[in-house]
């Protein structure tokens, strides 16, 4: 080592000559805006590599007697096209360093959750606790959308149903079930900004006939309720509006409900007034 | 591309490379070019870009594992180690390797039995 000359007792040139020697084809570097640091940076660790390499070789060459500058040459010949195998080991090095650090997310995920299995075996209370309270918490949040969801944002099952809407009376108070016959037979007429108007209320009956009476609930509307709200009956027909005038006939439709429980075939229901 | 010779040494090149690491523990690149010529006495030339580019393949088969290091010389230099992976990919290569010289060397003999 002491006889070395390119080693650091040689003096100020020799080190600069190392790099222009041995370094020369990379220094062309070829980094176009194209390089991620990645690249780079596995670059830079590739071309540390071949100059060690190249450095070796040329002093083992020199060993044996050949001139310096010859030695260079050689270990450069030797080595063959140095930009093309530092591309192959760049793209190389970078496929390896992404499939280790997958690996590594995965083997944490593992660590994780065997971390998770251990405290949880050592500390059961606690977990019964804490899952108690996730599902009261979850059963409570999941509900309450449910009730909100099917209440509030579902439209109605009825078509363009964002057009239909509810009135109400503002006076005495604000509210949609008080609304006044008379006010409601002055608003259709005079309301021009609507396609139609309809009206109901509830009702209450007893029906009577075939089996044992049974109590109902339904609605009371005014004619062309279900013209406006777009679901004709499935069978037979709506309201006339002349069946809205006092004294006419008093005529029913039926829920699809009341027709499963009380007769066998549906159709016996329609021809009954 | 290459003549018969070369692409025969191309790819023996992996073998060649775990035998030594297998002997030889932890070497660098030119450790390892160094030791391979020395064996052969120089008959066998791999190109070292070649070599190179092999063993950083090898990295990413996971045959090799590899650490910065210090070498003799003081200079930092990457050194390569056979993983798991790697000692068991020599144990097939030389099964196969083996095969095929006992297969060559049959056609070669002189005369037919």
């Amino acid at each position: 080592m002491s006889r070395d000359p390119s080693g650091p007792a040689a003096g100020g040139r020799e080190p600069q000559s190392v790099r222009a020697g041995a370094g020369a084809a990379m220094s062309r570097d070829p980094d176009g805006p194209q390089r991620t640091p990645e690249e780079r940076r596995l670059g830079e660790q590739v071309d540390e590599e071949i100059r060690f390499h190249l450095e070796m070789r040329a002093r083992a060459l020199e060993r044996r007697g050949m001139p310096r500058r010859q030695a260079r040459q050689e270990a450069r010949r030797r080595f063959g096209d140095v930009e093309q195998t530092k591309e192959v080991c760049v793209r190389s090095d970078r496929r390896w360093e992404r499939r280790m650090g997958r690996r590594r997310w995965w083997n944490g995920l593992a660590q994780d959750a065997a971390l998770a299995w251990r405290r949880v075996r050592r500390g059961r209370r606690f977990v019964a606790t804490t899952g108690l309270v996730l599902a009261l918490g979850i059963g409570a949040a999941t509900t309450l959308f449910g009730v909100i969801d099917a209440v509030l944002l579902r439209p109605l099952p009825y078509p363009d149903s964002e057009r239909l809407y509810l009135l109400f009376e503002t006076e005495p108070q604000p509210s949609a079930e008080n609304f006044a016959w008379a006010n409601f037979e002055d608003l259709r007429e005079a309301a021009v900004s609507f396609e139609g108007l309809s009206a109901w209320t509830w009702r209450a009956g007893t029906l009577t006939g075939r089996g044992s009476p049974q109590r109902v609930e339904g609605r009371a509307v005014s004619p062309g309720f279900f013209e406006l709200i777009g679901v004709p009956p499935l069978l037979g027909r709506g309201f006339r509006t002349e069946e809205g005038q006092e004294g006419q006939e008093r005529v029913v439709v039926l829920g699809h409900a009341l027709c499963g429980t009380r007769s066998a075939a549906p159709r016996t229901w329609s021809a009954e007034p | 591309m290459k003549d018969p010779e070369t692409q025969l040494v191309r790819g023996t090149v992996h073998m060649l490379i775990l035998r030594t690491l297998a002997e030889e523990g932890s070497l660098h690149g030119y450790g390892i070019v160094a030791s391979i010529e020395e064996r052969t006495g120089g008959a066998l030339g791999i190109e070292d870009g070649a070599l190179y580019q092999a063993l950083h393949r090898m990295q990413e088969r996971g045959w090799l594992e590899s650490e910065w290091g210090h070498a003799e010389t003081g200079k930092r230099a990457r050194f390569y180690r056979l993983t798991r992976k790697g000692r068991a990919r020599l144990a097939t290569e030389e099964a196969s390797w083996s095969r095929y010289v006992e297969a060559v060397t049959r056609v070669l003999r002189p005369g037919r039995p």
